[in-house]
């Protein structure tokens, strides 16, 4: 099993046992959706907003800016790696298009030309391995 | 009205990410059993992927609200620590009023453009960053809902990567420029991979994962390297 297995069965599973529910065409009673709403959008509404009307000044403390200045690289950092291994089909699409991202993103490309740079080289490998393996549908 | 644009400019390649992101949302939200316009809605209130996805597993298993509650707690407290962040990154033009506002699109994405600027930004260009950002992930959802089905699997499954390509974009040229950032880059990555493949962290769910690798590596960086008042990037 490949990097990234554990998630991509659990997205499976969930995918399938979806597609049973639907199947069998249980919907939400509109009520309760509108709460589940209420409390999703609420909370992650507070959290994004509390902090940024509360905190007008300018934070003094040279550990606590210097801690707010890295943050926002090691979250993408954690976040990009190393859940772009399976964001494909497979790992070697995968692989060939964070490598694609690397290289682009070396030399300074803009946002949308690495992200269309990785997806079109994770496209084309996935297309050529549809091919190989007899069909692309 | 030059801020404007320019925000609206950086706004477009999250724009693009988002479509795919959001139309997988509409698609599996209608399979959970959403109408289209539920999960448009939840889209629209939400702005979020992973609480999002998360929400949707706990309305379609019926579980209670305050599972809800918690689960987008955990999920999305990265937000506060963005905001935290983003309130020392904005100019005086953002009021109070105006912050209740921005603040409800703070993304990852949005969070990282408008850091990655050089100088302090204005409302004008936070609104300009916000608006393409939100109209793609709100009608991605939706096409994703409508005819989420006519897509043939291994288009959809190519653009998944379009998110980290645009995350790589914009952390590795810092990295490049400054051995800082690249040495806290690298002890977030190597910790994320722990929570990834050591089984017993794995348990932890990946909203918090996140949230324990970044504060823990910009705590390091902090501590061992600390950022002068106006050499701030």
């Amino acid at each position: 099993m490949g990097i990234g297995s554990k998630e991509r069965m659990d997205a499976l599973i969930f995918h399938n046992v979806n597609m049973v529910r639907s199947e069998m065409r249980i919907s939400m009673d509109t009520g309760i959706f509108f709460i589940y709403l209420a409390v999703m959008a609420g909370v992650t509404y507070l959290l994004r907003t509390l902090p940024f009307v509360l905190c007008r000044n300018q934070v003094e403390n040279t550990f606590l800016r210097s801690f707010l200045t890295y943050i926002p690289y090691a979250v993408l950092g954690a976040m990009t790696f190393p859940a772009v291994f399976s964001s494909t089909d497979s790992l070697e699409t995968a692989l060939a298009g964070t490598f694609a991202a690397l290289c682009l993103a070396f030399f300074e490309k803009g946002l949308l030309t690495v992200a269309a740079g990785a997806c079109l080289v994770a496209f084309l490998l996935q297309f050529i391995e549809r091919i190989a393996a007899g069909g692309v549908f | 009205m030059k801020e404007m644009i320019q925000g609206i400019r950086d706004g477009i390649p999250i724009a693009l990410g988002y479509l795919s992101v959001s139309f997988t949302f509409g698609l599996m939200a209608v399979e959970s059993g959403l109408t289209w316009w539920q999960a448009v809605l939840v889209s629209v209130a939400n702005v979020t992927s992973a609480g999002q996805f998360a929400g949707l597993e706990i309305m379609s298993a019926g579980g209670t609200m305050i599972e809800m509650a918690l689960t987008q707690l955990v999920i999305n407290m990265r937000y506060a620590l963005m905001s935290l962040s983003l309130s020392q990154k904005v100019d005086q033009t953002v009021s109070t009023g105006h912050r209740l506002l921005i603040g409800f699109e703070v993304t990852d994405e949005i969070f990282a453009v408008a850091m990655s600027r050089e100088k302090k930004v204005s409302r004008i260009y936070m609104y300009g960053l916000m608006i393409c950002p939100f109209l793609g992930w709100t009608s991605g959802t939706a096409l994703g809902a409508v005819l989420g089905n006519v897509l043939p699997e291994f288009i959809r499954a190519s653009l998944g990567i379009a998110i980290y390509g645009m995350f790589i974009a914009i952390i590795l040229p810092k990295a490049k420029e400054d051995a800082r950032y690249l040495k806290v880059i690298l002890i977030a990555i190597f910790l994320s991979c722990c929570f990834a493949w050591i089984p017993f962290l794995q348990a932890v769910s990946s909203g918090f994962a996140v949230i324990i690798c970044a504060v823990a590596a910009a705590g390091v960086g902090a501590y061992f390297f600390p950022v002068e008042a106006d050499a701030e990037g």
